[in-house]
């Protein structure tokens, strides 16, 4: 199968913060798929936190996906949805 | 090296008490070994020291966790979430091993080059929140490289109890890690009073001196006492002082339990004047000492500290249930929320300023972003319906910036109306007098606000051109100054006449000394740490309003500081007993 690729607009006031890429690490961990997020020139593996931070996506940032293996669609599907869902910000 | 006799250097007071018990030096930053070669047959043990290091971190972040959540509560939780992913990052391990094994470099020296690489990537990163985790990933390098470092050499031991942690400058998190194993005392190099760590330990309890420049190093272990009460250090105690001080700490905590007896009474002066005594509040996890200590109410909610754990500026949302979490545990009783008191950089701007303390800060700030203070009004009108809550503008230095702040509340309160949303129709407004300007024109600033507090942080910097976070600058009681006092009396008596409130908030107000001085000057309310409240409730019974003026008239006829300090000590010693 192809590797899925799409492209998603980060929608939170924060970013793609410390929470936020806490959370996105968690829930890429559950998938066995490489999932990969390109932005600012730079492309970081989606299980690494540091990675994560060190992309400093903010609001606004169009960043695209890449999810390749076994689940990668439904590695893709989550992935849009936390971020289209401003990753639940608000506590 | 050997440890000759006792010693003593003396010290400013970040947070009271007593401790006696051995030193722990926690920075050890500065003494890195240099990173070896390695041959093949080492790979795997490297490796397996490293992965070794990251179990044993992993273990220690675990036990953060728990203490977080106890003490600070499941909101900053994630703090370490992101730490123990950090240690789990499959980029870092990698990373390290390719190292280790292709370059034949030890795990010291790995781990390094691997973080070194990660800070690289963070350095062309120009949005100044990323760039801050940088001590989030430090951090980890320094307990990576801690353990490893220890194993090696075994000169490291766990924190014994009894330890008093010895660093030049600290993290709050550093202090969190300690906080359950016996930490007794802190002792700085650097660092300043209004620093968030020492706001933390003094609402932790931990005494902690700051300020003192050490000859040399002394080893690990090294018995001394800590003497936050006069300002000691005292670096290996022969045996008389030692037991001289096991009986002052006793004799302190009985002191310090007597006090809190007196929790469920008013201040009042000797002959019956009521003055009010509030708290102030940089964590919400100080909310349960609010009414252990006797406070009347929290005069003076640090907005900017409370969302340390979240992007800057926070959202309304965030804002609102956190306001309301601190209204709802005093309520009826009055809370007066400052609004956000910050520099430039707190901003996501690229803007680096030469100078933040003299710069764009406090309402000057606001009013240049103007979203973020519009998003503060509406959480803060909203989480005060039905409660008596004002708004305090910080660094404030015209009546037009006043004007300003009513404005935007007039407006916000429109648009909550249109939403059909609950908020406080009646919210008060004070001014921050914390600038001398503001000092002089508090004349025509009464007129525009319900009540001044005081900052006499800010005031004594501004007034003084002392530097506050420049330890060599605190050798001696700044307040003392006869200078700040005249201040004060002038903005009270300005306040009377215009028939407003005045209040002293900031480290003057925490300090027994002080209180005479303060009350001669007919101050309203007072607002301190939390833990200050009921020594200075004491020392508030102590003097009649008319020895109070006395005090406070012989106290401005002297000219030198140091003078006026020993005169207020002598006075202090023959009217009371708080000192």
């Amino acid at each position: 199968m192809d590797t899925s690729r799409y492209k998603v607009k980060i929608t939170n006031d924060a970013g793609l913060h410390t929470r936020s890429a806490v959370m996105t690490v968690k829930k890429a961990s559950t998938f066995s798929s490489s999932i990969e997020f390109s932005a600012n020139g730079m492309r970081v593996n989606a299980k690494s936190i540091m990675g994560l931070l060190a992309l400093g996506a903010s609001k606004g940032t169009s960043m695209e996906i890449e999810t390749r293996g076994s689940d990668q669609v439904e590695a893709m599907k989550e992935m849009v949805k936390l971020i289209r869902n401003g990753f639940e910000e608000s506590h | 090296m050997r440890d000759e006799g006792e010693k003593v250097f003396p010290a400013t007071i970040a947070s009271f008490g007593i401790s006696l018990g051995y030193l722990y030096y926690i920075d050890q930053k500065n003494k890195f070994r240099a990173e070896t070669k390695i041959s093949f047959e080492q790979v795997d043990h490297e490796i397996e020291s490293f992965l070794g290091a990251v179990e044993h971190v992993k273990n220690q972040l675990d036990e953060m966790r728990l203490h977080i959540v106890r003490q600070l509560g499941e909101n900053h939780a994630y703090l370490v979430e992101a730490q123990r992913l950090l240690l789990k990052d499959p980029q870092l391990i990698d990373k390290v091993k390719t190292i280790v094994s292709v370059e034949r470099i030890d795990a010291l020296g790995a781990i390094r080059r691997a973080f070194q690489y990660f800070y690289d990537i963070f350095d062309r990163n120009r949005d100044p929140y990323y760039r801050e985790r940088f001590s989030d990933i430090r951090f980890i390098q320094d307990r990576l490289v801690q353990f490893i470092e220890g194993e090696s050499s075994k000169r490291y031991t766990a924190l014994d109890e009894d330890a008093i942690v010895l660093a030049r400058d600290m993290s709050p998190l550093e202090l969190i890690q300690f906080t359950d194993s016996q930490v007794n005392g802190i002792v700085l190099e650097r660092g300043g009073k209004t620093s968030h760590l020492c706001i933390m330990a003094r609402s932790l309890g931990i005494p902690c001196l700051l300020g003192i420049e050490f000859p040399k190093r002394y080893s690990q272990g090294t018995k001394v006492i800590l003497d936050a009460k006069d300002g000691l250090f005292i670096v290996n105690p022969e045996g008389d002082t030692w037991s001289y001080y096991e009986k002052k700490k006793c004799e302190f905590s009985k002191k310090e339990d007597e006090l809190l007896k007196n929790r469920f009474h008013l201040a009042k002066t000797k002959d019956g004047q009521r003055v009010k005594l509030l708290g102030n509040l940089d964590f919400l996890n100080e909310i349960t000492s609010i009414k252990k200590n006797g406070a009347e109410g929290i005069g003076l909610v640090r907005t900017e500290t409370l969302f340390l754990d979240l992007p800057f500026p926070p959202s309304e949302e965030s804002q609102l249930s956190r306001y309301q979490k601190i209204i709802s545990s005093v309520s009826p009783d009055d809370v007066v929320i400052r609004l956000f008191d910050v520099d430039l950089k707190r901003l996501n701007d690229h803007h680096k300023e030469e100078n933040p303390v003299l710069g764009l800060r406090g309402i000057r700030l606001l009013i240049k972003f103007e979203s973020v203070i519009r998003t503060q009004i509406r959480a803060i009108l909203r989480a005060s319906y039905n409660a008596n809550v004002s708004v305090l503008i910080p660094m404030v230095m015209s009546v037009e910036e006043i004007c300003f702040v009513s404005r935007v509340i007039d407006s916000e309160k429109q648009n909550l109306k249109n939403l059909h949303l609950d908020f406080n129709d009646s919210i008060r407004l004070g001014a921050m007098i914390e600038l001398p300007s503001a000092a002089m024109i508090s004349n025509q600033l009464a007129k525009e606000v319900s009540f001044f507090s005081i900052g006499t942080n800010d005031l004594i910097q501004y007034a003084l051109a002392v530097d506050r976070s420049n330890a060599s600058l605190s050798n001696f009681n700044h307040s003392m100054h006869p200078a700040i006092l005249r201040f004060i009396i002038f903005v009270a008596q300005e306040a009377h006449r215009n028939g407003i409130e005045v209040g002293v908030c900031g480290e003057m107000a925490n300090d027994p000394m002080m209180t005479p001085l303060l009350l001669g000057a007919e101050i309203d309310f007072l607002s301190m740490s939390l833990g200050s409240v009921p020594i200075i409730k004491r020392a508030i019974s102590e003097f009649t309003v008319q020895e109070s003026k006395h005090c406070l008239d012989k106290f401005l006829s002297i000219d030198d500081v140091v003078e006026a300090e020993q005169v207020l000590k002598t006075w202090h010693l023959k009217h009371s007993r708080v000192l």
